[in-house]
C-alpha cells in the first residue's frame, strides 16, 4: 500500500465514480433499471469505502484533511437534518443546513484569502499572519459561534399566532445588531491584541529587523483585519439572506401579512417627503410668518419689509420647521392635498409591466367585450398568470373561492371583484400592479386634541379614486397602500387627506419628515442587505484602525479598554450627549456653538450668584464631557439596522458619509497620530 | 552534521584593512524612567567596527550591554548618543535590512504557525517570490534538521528546535551580515556543534557574522576577533589568538612515550634548562565524547522526536552578496563607508522609506578617497561624532590598531581580564 499516494487515491476514487455513473446510465439505457440500481449501489459503496480509507490513511496531508473535514461536516449535517425531519422540525432542519453552508463558506473564504495572500510582500505577509492568528487563537470562533447559534435561534421567535412580518422584522433587526456587535468586539480585541502582544512577546524583534517599514507593519495588520471582516461579513450576510428566505416560506397570518413580508419587510423602499401642490405656497407661508414675527420682535427678526435673508440661518430653519408643521396639519372639515414627486421610475416600471400584460391579454384573445364574452376572455387571460379561474361562476362566487385560496395575492382578488366590464387598460394596470409592490404612504397621525377612542379616522383619495384605510391609532406608524398606476405622467402622486367634519375630531398633524412619507420600492432586499453590511464594514474599518492605533502604543488591556470606551461612546453618542445635557443642564446641542456658549455663561453666572455650586460643578463636568465627545466620532448617523429591518432602503449617502467621515477623517486622524507615535517607538524599549 | 559542501565558495580571510560593515562611534544608551531621569547606562560610549568577512564576537556577562548594542545596530533601540553605520547607512534604513539576518537571544516566534509557515512569513517580509521562497524553505528545513517537523506548530517545539527555526529565518534572505545573539542558548551539544559549523561555513562563504554570547567556548571556536564588554564599556578587544596566547608557556604534544619514561623526559628537559615543567596526558573534551556517542547511536538507527542533526549548509547561501544592487567590490565599500562617514549626519527622525538614504557608492560620482590610516580614520570619526579627535585613548579601552599584529597585547593580562569578567578560574 506504500506505493499508493494521495494522488493515486484520488484518481482511483474519481475512476470509481465515473464507472459507477457510466454503468448506471448504460444499464438504464438498455432497460435494466433494477440492475442499474444494484450495480451502481454496490460500486458507490465501494467508492465510499475507498474515500474513507484514503482520508484516514493520508489525514496528515493538508488537503486530504480538508476533504475529510468537509465529509465529516456534511455527514454530521445530514444526520441532524434526518433527525429533525423525523421529529417534524422544519425550522431546525433549515437552521442546520444554513449553519453548515455558512461554516463551509467561512472555511472556503479563509482558504481563498490565504491563497490570495501568497505574494512575497511584507504587507501581504503580515496580513496573512494576522488572519492565521485570528483563526488559530480562536478569536474568529467567538464570532462564528455567536452567528451560527444566534441566527437560527432568532428565526424561532416566530409563533403561529404572531404576524410573520413582525417576526421577520425582529429577525432582521436583531441579526444585524448581533453581527455588528460581535464583529465589532472581535475587531477591537484582535486589533488591540495583535500589535501590543507582539511587542510584549517580542515577535517584533524579528519582523522589524526585516525590510519592513513601520507603515508596512501597520498597513499589513489593517489589511488582515479588513479582509477577515469582509469574509465574515459576507458569510454572515449570506446567513441573514438564507434565514430571511426561509422565514418567507413560513405561514403568514393572512394574505396581507404575506404581502407585508414580501413587499414591505424583505424589500428596499426609499422615502419621499410631500410638498404642496402649489410649490410657492411654503415660501409664501414662510414670508408671511417672518413678517408676523418682525412685527412682534423687530430686534431679533429685523424690520418688516427687510429682505428675508437678513434673518439668521438658525432662525430661518426654526421658522421653516414650524411653517411645514402647520402646513402638514389637517384641520376639521379640511381636505389637503400632498404631492409626492420624483416617482418617474416607478411610473415607468409600471408602464412597462402594463404594456407587457396588455400584450399577453391581447394574445390570449381578451377584448373589451361585454357580458359573458368579457368574463370568458378574462378567464382565459388570467390563466396566463397562474390564477385559478372559474368559468361560468358569478363574480361573488369567484371572489369567495379565491379568498379561500390563501396563496393568491389580494390584488387578484381585487381584480376579480371588479364590477362589470372593465377596460383593457385597467385590467392590465391591475395585473401589472399585482406583479409589483404598491406605493406605501407611511403615516404617524398626531391629534391636536383628545380623541375619544384614541383612533384617528381620515379619508384618503388620489384624484376621484378613494383609497381604503382603516382607523389608525394615534402616534403609531401606519401604512396606506396605493396602486402604482395612480402616479401621473409627470411622476407625481397627489394624495388628498380629508379630516371630515362629520367625524368631529380635532386637527390632525403629521411630524415633518417622519410623520408623512411615501415609501417606494427602489431596490432589492439583497441590495439593501449589501448596503447595510457595507455600513457595518466601514464602521469595522474605523474600529480596526482605532484598535491597531491603541495597540501600537499601549499595552493590551489599556488599548482594549480605550478602544471599547471609544466604541461604546461612538455607538451611543446621541444617548450620551442627551444624558450629559440632562445631567449638567448643558445647552441644547442643536444650537449654534456661539449660542451654546452664551447660554452656558448665562447659566453659570446665574448659578454662581445664587450659590448653586453643585450645579456649577455639574456644568464644568458637562463641559469636559462635551469636549471629550468632540474627540470621538458618532455612529448615530451610520446606523442602518432599523432602516434595513423596516424594509427601507439604506441610502447610499449613509455609506458614502460613513466612508468619508469614519475612514477619510476619523480613521485618518487616529491612524495618523498612532503612526507618528509608533514610528518613534523603540521596539526593544525596556519598560518598567 | 554532514558538512560536505557541494558548492564551495572561496574563503575571504578578514584583513585588518577590510572595510567595516558595522561602525559605531561613542555609542551610548541610557535608559530613563517615566520622568526622563537616567536610570541605567546600558552602553557607555563604545567604539566598534566589524569588518567584511570576519566572525566578530561580542562577549560579556549578563547585563554587560551586548544585546542593547545589537538592538541599536538593528534599529530596535535608538542611541542616546553616538553614531552607528551599518552598510554605511543608518540602522533604521529599511532597504539595508535586506542584507542582514538576525537571530535574537530567544526565538520569539508565532506559536500558532507551523515551522514552514513561519519561514513562509519571514520569506514574504523579504519580498521573496513564491517559488524561490519554497525552495529556500525546503533547503533550510533540511539544513537545520526540522523537515520532519515542518507542519508542526512552533508552539509545540522544544527550545532547541525553536532556536533552529530562528536560525533558519535569519538565513532565508541569504544575508551578507548575520547577527546572532546567544545562538546556542538552549541547544544541546549536537545542535551547538551544528551551529558552530554553520557559522564557520558561512564565514568560508564570505559572510560577516557578529556573534554575541557569554558561552566562551563556543565563541572561542569560531570567532576571528572579539570585544569584551562589562558595565556597558568595551574592556578589551582584538584577535582571539592574540588575546588568548600565553607566550610565557609552551606545550609539547607527542604520541605515546615509547622507550622513554616520564622521569627520563623530565630529567632530560631540566638538564636542558627548562623550568616549571609538568607532564600530563591530554583529555578528550566532554563535548567531543558526547558527540561521538550520539553519532554512534544515529549510525545504529536510534530515532528521536526532537530535532535531528542538520544536513549540509543551504546552497543558496551564496559566497557573494544577495542583493545585486548592494554587491560591490570591497574597495568600493570602503570608500562608501568613509565617504558616508564624512558627510554623516544623523537626522532627527529615523529613515524608514526604502532608498531614503542612497548608498554613497552608487550615488556619489566622485567619492572622497579612503584614508586607510588610523589617523585618517580618527579624523573621519571625529567628523562623524561632531567632536574633536581625542588627544589620548581612554585609559581602560585601548584604541583599535590598524594592524593588531604590530602591537601584540599583553597575553597574561588579557587572559586575566577574561577570567575575571567571566568568573572563570585562571587556567592552570
Amino acid at each position: 500500500m506504500n506505493a499508493i499516494g494521495p494522488r493515486t487515491w484520488t484518481i482511483v476514487y474519481g475512476s470509481l465514480l465515473a464507472v459507477t455513473l457510466g454503468l448506471y446510465f448504460l444499464l438504464v439505457g438498455q432497460g435494466h433499471p433494477e440492475a442499474a440500481r444494484a450495480v451502481s449501489g454496490s460500486l458507490a459503496t465501494v467508492a465510499w469505502g475507498w474515500l474513507i480509507f484514503g482520508v484516514i490513511r493520508w489525514w496528515s496531508v493538508p488537503w486530504v484533511a480538508t476533504v475529510g473535514r468537509l465529509i465529516i461536516t456534511l455527514k454530521a449535517a445530514g444526520v441532524l437534518v434526518w433527525f429533525f425531519n423525523a421529529l417534524g422540525w422544519p425550522g431546525a432542519q433549515a437552521g442546520v443546513l444554513a449553519t453548515t453552508l455558512m461554516l463551509i463558506a467561512t472555511v472556503g473564504g479563509l482558504k481563498l484569502l490565504r491563497l490570495a495572500l501568497r505574494l512575497g510582500h511584507p504587507i501581504i505577509g503580515i496580513a496573512g499572519t494576522l488572519i492565521d492568528e485570528a483563526v488559530r487563537m480562536k478569536l474568529v470562533h467567538i464570532f462564528l459561534g455567536t452567528v451560527f447559534i444566534g441566527l437560527p435561534l432568532l428565526t424561532l421567535t416566530h409563533g403561529s399566532e404572531s404576524r410573520l412580518a413582525y417576526s421577520v422584522q425582529t429577525f432582521l433587526s436583531w441579526s444585524t445588531l448581533l453581527i455588528g456587535m460581535s464583529l465589532s468586539l472581535m475587531t477591537i480585541l484582535l486589533a488591540a491584541r495583535s500589535i501590543s502582544n507582539e511587542f510584549d512577546q517580542k515577535q517584533v524583534f524579528f519582523t522589524l529587523t526585516k525590510p519592513v517599514a513601520r507603515w508596512h507593519y501597520l498597513a499589513g495588520k489593517l489589511l488582515g483585519i479588513v479582509l477577515l471582516n469582509t469574509v465574515l461579513l459576507v458569510v454572515a450576510g449570506g446567513g441573514v439572506y438564507g434565514f430571511a428566505q426561509y422565514m418567507r416560506t413560513l405561514d403568514a397570518l393572512d394574505p396581507l401579512d404575506e404581502l407585508a413580508v414580501n413587499d414591505q419587510t424583505l424589500a428596499a423602499r426609499q422615502t419621499v417627503s410631500p410638498i404642496p401642490v402649489d410649490e410657492t405656497l411654503l415660501n409664501d407661508l414662510l414670508a408671511r410668518r417672518v413678517e408676523a414675527l418682525r412685527n412682534e420682535n423687530p430686534v431679533r427678526y429685523g424690520n418688516p419689509g427687510d429682505p428675508i435673508t437678513d434673518v439668521s440661518p438658525n432662525d430661518i430653519r426654526e421658522i421653516q420647521a414650524r411653517v411645514i408643521a402647520n402646513w402638514s396639519a389637517v384641520a376639521p372639515g379640511q381636505r389637503k392635498t400632498f404631492r409626492f414627486t420624483g416617482l418617474e421610475q416607478a411610473a415607468q416600471r409600471n408602464q412597462a409591466a402594463r404594456q407587457q400584460v396588455e400584450q399577453i391579454l391581447t394574445d390570449a384573445g381578451f377584448e373589451d367585450d361585454e357580458g359573458d364574452t368579457y368574463l370568458r376572455g378574462l378567464n382565459r387571460a388570467m390563466a396566463n398568470f397562474g390564477v385559478v379561474v372559474y368559468p361560468g361562476l358569478p363574480l361573488d362566487e369567484v371572489e369567495r373561492r379565491l379568498t379561500a385560496e390563501t396563496d393568491k395575492r389580494p390584488l387578484f382578488k381585487q381584480l376579480i371583484t371588479l364590477n362589470g366590464e372593465v377596460p383593457l387598460r385597467t385590467i392590465a394596470n391591475l395585473l401589472a400592479t399585482s406583479y409589483q409592490a404598491p406605493l406605501q404612504v407611511r403615516i404617524v397621525p398626531e391629534s391636536a386634541g383628545r380623541l375619544e377612542d384614541g383612533l384617528v379616522r381620515l379619508r384618503f383619495s388620489v384624484g376621484p379614486w378613494p383609497i381604503p384605510a382603516p382607523p389608525m391609532s394615534e402616534g403609531d406608524a401606519h401604512v396606506v397602500n396605493i396602486p402604482v398606476y395612480r402616479i401621473d405622467d409627470d411622476g407625481n402622486l397627489d394624495l388628498t387627506i380629508e379630516n371630515s367634519e362629520s367625524l368631529e375630531q380635532p386637527s390632525i398633524t403629521f411630524t415633518p419628515r417622519e410623520g408623512l412619507l411615501l415609501l417606494e420600492n427602489a431596490g432589492t432586499f439583497v441590495g439593501n442587505l449589501a448596503r447595510t453590511l457595507s455600513v457595518i464594514w466601514v464602521r469595522l474599518v474605523f474600529l480596526a484602525v482605532l484598535g491597531l492605533g491603541a495597540g501600537s502604543i499601549l499595552s493590551f488591556p489599556v488599548a482594549t479598554l480605550l478602544a471599547l470606551l471609544v466604541y461604546s461612546v461612538a455607538a451611543g453618542s446621541s444617548f450620551v450627549s442627551e444624558s450629559i445635557g440632562f445631567y449638567t443642564y448643558f445647552p441644547d446641542s442643536d444650537l449654534p456653538y456661539r449660542e451654546q456658549l452664551a447660554l452656558f455663561w448665562e447659566r453659570l453666572t446665574s448659578n454662581l450668584s445664587e450659590g448653586e455650586y453643585a450645579d456649577v460643578l455639574k456644568m464644568f463636568i458637562g463641559l469636559v464631557a462635551k469636549g471629550a465627545m468632540l474627540l470621538i466620532p458618532s455612529f448615530a448617523d451610520y446606523h442602518p439596522g432599523p432602516l434595513f429591518a423596516a424594509g427601507r432602503q439604506v441610502p447610499l449617502s449613509m455609506i458614502s458619509g460613513a466612508a468619508v467621515w469614519l475612514i477619510g477623517v476619523w480613521s485618518a486622524v487616529f491612524g495618523g497620530i498612532a503612526y507618528l507615535l509608533f514610528r518613534r517607538r523603540e521596539a526593544a524599549r525596556v519598560t518598567v | 552534521m554532514t558538512t560536505t559542501q557541494t558548492n564551495p565558495a572561496p574563503t575571504t580571510p578578514p584583513t585588518p584593512d577590510a572595510p567595516p560593515i558595522i561602525k559605531c562611534v561613542g555609542l551610548t544608551k541610557v535608559f530613563k524612567d517615566f520622568w526622563l531621569r537616567p536610570r541605567v547606562t546600558a552602553v557607555d560610549a563604545i567604539d566598534l567596527d566589524v569588518r567584511r568577512g570576519e566572525v566578530f564576537g561580542l562577549l560579556g556577562p549578563n547585563g554587560s550591554g551586548k544585546s542593547t548594542t545589537i538592538k541599536m545596530l538593528l534599529g530596535l533601540l535608538q542611541p542616546t548618543a553616538g553614531k552607528i553605520a551599518v552598510f554605511s547607512k543608518l540602522p533604521t534604513d529599511v532597504a539595508t535590512k535586506k542584507r542582514i539576518g538576525y537571530l535574537p537571544e530567544e526565538s520569539y516566534l508565532y506559536k500558532f504557525l507551523t515551522a514552514r509557515e513561519t519561514l513562509e512569513y519571514y520569506g514574504k517580509l523579504f519580498h521573496l517570490p513564491t517559488q524561490l521562497r519554497k525552495q529556500r524553505i525546503d533547503t533550510l528545513l533540511e539544513m537545520v534538521g526540522l523537515e520532519h517537523a515542518a507542519r508542526r506548530p512552533v508552539g509545540e517545539f522544544s527550545k532547541g528546535m525553536t532556536r533552529k527555526i530562528g536560525l533558519a529565518q535569519a538565513l532565508i534572505n541569504d544575508p551578507e551580515l548575520l547577527i546572532l545573539d546567544e545562538p546556542t542558548s538552549g541547544m544541546d551539544p549536537i545542535a551547538t556543534a551544528d551551529v558552530k559549523r554553520v557559522i564557520l561555513q558561512l564565514k568560508e562563504r564570505g559572510k560577516t557574522v557578529l556573534l554575541c554570547s557569554h558561552l566562551l567556548a563556543d565563541v572561542e571556536d569560531v570567532t576571528d576577533r572579539v570585544a569584551i564588554m562589562f558595565g556597558g564599556k568595551v574592556r578589551q578587544r582584538g584577535p582571539v589568538n592574540d588575546l588568548l596566547t600565553q607566550s610565557q608557556q609552551t606545550t609539547i604534544t607527542t604520541g605515546p612515550l615509547a622507550g622513554i619514561s616520564e622521569e627520563q623526559l623530565v630529567t632530560t628537559l631540566e638538564s636542558a634548562g627548562v623550568t616549571d615543567l609538568s607532564i600530563s596526558h591530554p583529555r578528550m573534551k566532554l563535548e567531543q565524547l558526547f558527540l561521538d556517542i550520539v553519532a554512534q547511536a544515529q549510525a545504529e538507527g536510534v530515532g528521536t522526536a526532537g530535532a535531528k542533526s542538520g544536513g549540509r549548509i543551504a546552497d543558496f547561501l551564496s559566497a557573494g552578496q544577495s542583493d545585486p544592487q548592494a554587491a560591490s567590490q570591497p574597495e568600493a565599500d570602503a570608500e562608501a563607508v568613509l565617504a558616508n562617514l564624512q558627510r554623516f549626519d544623523t537626522p532627527d527622525e529615523p529613515a524608514e522609506a526604502e532608498g531614503s538614504a542612497p548608498a554613497a557608492d552608487t550615488d556619489s560620482p566622485t567619492p572622497p578617497p579612503p584614508d586607510p590610516t588610523p589617523a585618517g580614520d580618527e579624523a573621519l570619526l571625529a567628523q562623524l561624532t561632531g567632536q574633536a579627535p581625542p588627544t589620548s585613548p581612554p585609559t581602560e579601552t585601548p584604541k583599535p590598531q590598524a594592524d593588531p599584529a604590530a602591537v601584540p597585547p599583553p597575553a597574561e593580562a588579557d587572559q586575566g581580564v577574561l577570567d575575571d569578567l567571566m568568573g572563570r578560574k585562571p587556567s592552570e
